[in-house]
């Protein structure tokens, strides 16, 4: 059911997400600069850790919600033909999906518990 | 009906950005870079997860020249996309709405993402 507040909620969406992605980057990313995996040993059994892996998975959330939005917002000013926009969007959303699928196979092809 | 003329100013290079302004439009500009970087972002991920012979292949990788001219551009992109999107949630906060802040602010942030750039293209030996 559509409803008039559609824009209020997109707009809310945005901010929750950003609030998380600001943490999740600044903490992800952080310790990737300032220590970087040597070996695949080392990266994989840092991923692997169920802290990890969850900030991630919730991370790749808040990003297709995130980049959805930001991609919509940019679509609406700026791509006018209808059947283009449609398509656009369309392909952005499958693309999303389709990167949480592969990143959650990625993950669960980490052995568990095999690096410490 | 004949349309009206409406008053046109298409000559850009008379028009005065603001600074908000200039940071606003880095804002969207950044956010559709970041988009498009996810393919190239996620396959490092898989590649890089998926052996010891990935692993290295994705230092390899980022060790090349475009690689790395991608890398400052991501830099530049995700640090002017955070600080410019934290200055957007102060301000829904209500902190920083005058106009005189709101300039001061928005220096700060493109300053601020020009200086990530450029230790970015220090620390990737650009």
């Amino acid at each position: 059911m559509k409803t008039d507040n559609a824009g209020l909620r997109a707009w809310m969406l945005q901010r929750l997400s950003a609030v998380y992605l600001i943490l999740f980057v600044l903490l992800f990313g952080g310790r990737l600069l300032w220590a970087p995996p040597v070996d695949h040993a080392e990266w994989t059994g840092w991923l692997a850790r169920p802290g990890v892996a969850t900030a991630v998975i919730l991370a790749w959330l808040a990003l297709a919600v995130h980049a959805w939005i930001g991609v919509r917002d940019i679509a609406m000013d700026y791509v006018k033909p209808t059947a283009v926009r449609f398509t656009l969007l369309v392909a952005v959303a499958f693309g999303l999906l389709w990167l949480g699928v592969r990143l959650a196979a990625v993950l669960a092809s980490i052995p568990a518990g095999g690096t410490p | 009906m004949a349309r009206s003329p409406r008053p046109r100013n298409l000559d850009l290079w008379t028009v005065r950005f603001p600074v908000p302004a200039v940071l606003s439009i880095l804002h969207r500009g950044s956010g559709l870079l970041l988009v498009l970087a996810i393919p190239w972002l996620a396959w490092m991920l898989e590649r890089s997860v998926s052996g010891p012979e990935g692993f290295r292949a994705v230092v390899d990788h980022l060790a090349s020249g475009p690689a790395r001219l991608a890398l400052v551009l991501v830099a530049w992109a995700l640090a002017h996309h955070l600080f410019a999107g934290i200055r957007y949630l102060l301000i829904d906060l209500d902190i920083g709405v005058e106009r005189r802040r709101a300039r001061a602010s928005a220096w700060l942030v493109n300053a601020a993402g020009v200086a990530v750039l450029i230790l970015a293209a220090g620390r990737w030996g650009l």
